[in-house]
């Protein structure tokens, strides 16, 4: 990628993640990501878009350290985060949302953001109250067990969480999934919101929506970066039909 | 044949032998089908007072005198076995692994309560004195020398069923149904979506396991000639396990190979230990030896799960 | 009759309750039954014989029950922690559940067969002066059964060390922590949430249950290096029919347990009563997989 250079740096358009040469998977034999670079700059909301299976989602699970890369570099915010354990990369400024099971059932909202600001690592930071600002359908809810509220919910307090940790860096895995177009929406005005401070890296099956509030689109293909563009260049939607067909 | 090594290696090859069916039925359940049996002991204790109490004369105390052949014996031990794994099954099977476990090590719990309390049958805490030894009434073992060729030919039967269990269970497992079953165990799920019944395949893993237990139980009593409670201690299922995962989980080979070894350092440090330890610390080789064991399974979990010989990958 | 058998269950219950702590905390945490915890209830009982044999004994009663707790405590944390270090960790990281069961059974037959070694398989006793049993009042004037003080202790303990942990795992921040830990450890090291370190401080307090346990297991009784295996089977059964990972229900289990218990001791089936907890564990298995209490 170019322009990924002195990472750290709180220059408009320094990279704060960068990603090299990223090998990822669950068998080593097997890799489902291959030789992955890419860089997320201040100020800026990048969708990594692909077909079903095209690799996006174990690559931001890589980038957030939940598995460990065969192969690559990946650095946050000045830190070397390659092969470290999960914590790290949370301490380190990494906010990650997993799509699936990215709250604590059992716990209380607001515990679930106590837990959150664990990986606060002395940063400065939005407390609760700028959270429920974000997501004031929250408020009545502080006292509710995670699990018992609607997926849309759930949804806000899994970003809430992530955001309560002071992250550096975003990465979102599907906000939309599962939820209503309006909630959809709403949802992804509030990230816009978000990205003044905080650049944010969005896997999406929901590409309309992503392109609407990205600043740049990546498209995966087979586990490997395939483009890097605008996002209203014709050509992401035509190999995503593409990879469709294949 | 007049002591020395001889009778000590037809001992010896005698309990490989016992305990190799056993640990095949182990392997059935718990390397191939993934169920896992805590409670072995259960099984091998019903299997050894069924064949008891079936072929055995009047006890002093305890159910007795039906006198039936040996075949008959060693057949109701294998009913016993099965039974009781369909018993447990029809309740526990359906659930999670680890309940499962939980479940069968109550199981050998509540069994050896029975065996202890339920004198009537059991003989209680004395247990059942004067079992019919090896072959009975078709090779009577007299003293004098025929007793030693009566050795011989016992461990020549158990040999002979541990082979047969091995030959039957290759069979099963290169025939569809041994496929189905470690699609089964390895990806309930998938299978499932196959349209494989995952239940019935489960039921049957461990039912026959629990039958194999129950022979070896019922060849152990013909052998001792005596049995009680104290025989069927939670240490003999673990040896069970010892000799599985030594060998290799999943491969009936690799049962054999894992009794033989286990069996060896279980029987040769006794022996090591009678020679080498002095008088007055006799009494602890029983621990040491239990010691010794479990870091060898410790060391093989950490350091070679796969045992000794592996399961094939790919020969599906 | 009624009220003997209650108070006798309650008894039961608490011994029960305080030998499952440790083990239902474990099972949230790492999510496989420690087979190895009838072990560790041992040794918190041989431990606390030693510490408080050493400190006098009966000749300085409150010394050698604190020696007597102190050495429990050391040693049963100090070996679940070693255990942990140099076996379970490893195989808990290939998440094979079945590999750390076996391991348990392996850790608990080594622990028990090292008591052996080091103080024979015969039994240890506090001497103690004959303590006399006192009705226990339900209301004034009616009184229900007989305790001694050392038992009316253990209830009360036990008492206080659950309402203990409850405070610590709802009300502390390093309690909510394990929570989130036990409920997901992936999620809890990407939330930033130093995951080793705290399960290091679930075997830790895993262990001082056990070290509680293992104390009042000898101050009711004697001891030998089998006298934890007979709490393993009551104490998976009160850790499986109240639900998993809940203490009230690990309470309410064990309750039920004891009162089962104290019935069959007293109609003369006393040699039974393990097979009433193990049908106990059936039947709830049977009926409610989640246990009684469980969310499913």
């Amino acid at each position: 990628m170019p322009d990924a250079s002195a990472p750290g740096t709180d220059n408009p358009g320094a990279a704060l993640l960068c990603v090299e040469g990223l090998c990822a998977g669950y068998s080593a034999r097997a890799p489902i990501v291959h030789d992955l670079s890419l860089a997320l700059r201040a100020g800026e909301i990048v969708a990594l878009l692909g077909t079903n299976g095209a690799g996006k989602s174990t690559a931001m699970k890589a980038m957030a350290c939940a598995i460990a890369p065969f192969a690559g570099r990946i650095v946050c915010a000045g830190t070397d985060l390659t092969g470290a354990p999960s914590w790290v990369a949370a301490r380190a400024g990494m906010g990650y949302v997993p799509q699936r099971d990215n709250v604590f059932a059992q716990l209380t909202v607001q515990e679930n953001f106590a837990v959150g600001a664990r990986a606060r690592n002395g940063r400065d930071g939005p407390d609760t109250d700028a959270v429920l600002a974000l997501f004031p359908d929250l408020k009545p809810r502080l006292a509710s067990r995670a699990g018992v509220l609607s997926g849309g919910m759930r949804q806000m307090v899994a970003i809430g969480r992530a955001l309560l940790g002071a992250p550096r860096v975003l990465l979102l895995d599907e906000p939309s999934a599962g939820l209503s177009p309006l909630l959809v929406g709403r949802l992804f005005a509030r990230l816009t919101s978000l990205r003044q401070h905080l650049p944010i890296l969005l896997v999406e099956q929901n590409v309309r929506a992503a392109l609407a509030i990205a600043d740049r689109a990546l498209v995966m293909v087979e586990g490997r970066l395939h483009l890097a563009t605008e996002p209203d260049d014709p050509a992401v939607t035509a190999v995503l039909a593409g990879g469709l067909a294949v | 044949m007049t002591g020395g090594l001889a009778p000590y290696l037809v001992s010896v090859g005698t309990m490989i032998a016992i305990y190799a069916i056993a640990a095949l039925g182990l392997n059935l359940q718990f390397g191939i089908g993934g169920l896992f049996n805590v409670g072995c002991t259960a099984f091998i204790a019903v299997g050894a007072y069924a064949s008891a109490i079936v072929t055995g004369p009047h006890y002093r105390q305890g159910l007795g005198g039906f006198g039936l052949a040996l075949p008959v014996g060693l057949l109701a031990a294998a009913a016993a076995g099965a039974l009781l794994a369909l018993l447990v099954a029809a309740m526990v099977l359906r659930l999670r692994g680890d309940y499962l476990a939980i479940a069968s090590f109550g199981l050998a719990t509540a069994v050896q309560i029975a065996a202890t309390n339920a004198g009537a049958i059991t003989g209680g805490p004395g247990g059942l004195f004067g079992i019919p030894l090896r072959l009975g009434q078709f090779w009577p073992d007299a003293a004098g020398p025929g007793a030693a060729w009566a050795n011989v030919a016992w461990l020549g039967v158990c040999a002979a069923l541990a082979a047969a269990a091995f030959m039957a269970l290759r069979r099963l497992d290169r025939a569809p149904w041994g496929r189905d079953l470690r699609a089964v165990s390895e990806d309930p799920e998938a299978a499932d979506a196959a349209g494989r019944n995952v239940a019935a395949f489960r039921l049957q893993a461990f039912v026959i396991g629990a039958a194999l237990m129950g022979v070896a139980g019922g060849l152990y009593a013909h052998t001792a000639g005596f049995i009680s409670p104290q025989d069927f201690l939670p240490i003999l299922t673990f040896q069970l396990y010892a000799m599985v995962i030594v060998g290799g989980a999943g491969r009936h080979a690799g049962a054999l190979l894992g009794t033989a070894v286990v069996w060896l350092l279980w029987s040769g440090s006794g022996e090591l230990l009678a020679a080498v330890l002095p008088a007055q610390m006799q009494a602890n080789s029983g621990a040491i030896r239990v010691i010794a064991i479990a870091v060898v399974m410790l060391a093989m979990l950490l350091q070679r799960p796969e045992g000794l010989l592996p399961e094939r990958v790919g020969r599906r | 009759m009624i009220g003997a058998v209650v108070v006798d269950g309650v008894l039961i219950a608490a011994v029960l309750s305080l030998a499952s702590l440790g083990l239902s905390l474990s099972y949230a945490v790492f999510r496989f039954p420690n087979f190895a915890h009838a072990d560790l209830l041992t040794i918190g009982a041989f431990a606390a014989w030693s510490g408080a044999t050493l400190a006098g004994g009966n000749a300085a009663p409150v010394l050698s029950l604190v020696a007597g707790a102190t050495a429990a405590l050391v040693t049963c944390a100090g070996v679940i922690l070693l255990a942990d270090r140099l076996v379970l960790r490893a195989l808990l990281a290939r998440r094979q559940s079945a590999s750390v069961i076996i391991a348990a059974f392996a850790i608990g037959l080594l622990l028990r067969n090292v008591l052996v070694l080091i103080f024979g398989p015969g039994e240890v006793a506090l001497d103690r002066d004959i303590e006399i049993a006192r009705p226990v009042m339900l209301l004034p004037g009616l009184s229900a059964g007989r305790l001694t003080a050392t038992e009316s202790g253990v209830i009360l303990a036990t008492a206080l060390l659950l309402a203990g942990l409850h405070i610590f795992l709802r009300h502390s921040p390093t309690g909510r922590d394990l929570r989130a830990v036990a409920e997901d450890p992936d999620l809890a090291g990407l939330s930033g949430l130093v995951v080793p370190r705290i399960r290091v401080l679930a075997w830790g307090l895993c262990g001082a249950f056990c070290a509680a346990a293992g104390l009042a297991i000898l101050m009711l009784g004697p001891a030998q290096p089998e006298t934890g295996s007979e709490y393993m089977l009551p104490a998976l059964a009160a850790v499986v029919v109240g639900g998993l990972g809940s203490i009230w229900g690990m309470l309410a289990g064990a309750l039920l347990i004891g009162l089962v218990e104290s019935v069959t001791v007293h109609v003369g089936l006393a040699e039974w009563r393990e097979v009433t907890a193990f049908a106990l564990v059936v039947l709830v298995l049977f009926l409610r997989p989640a246990g009684l209490f469980g969310r499913a």
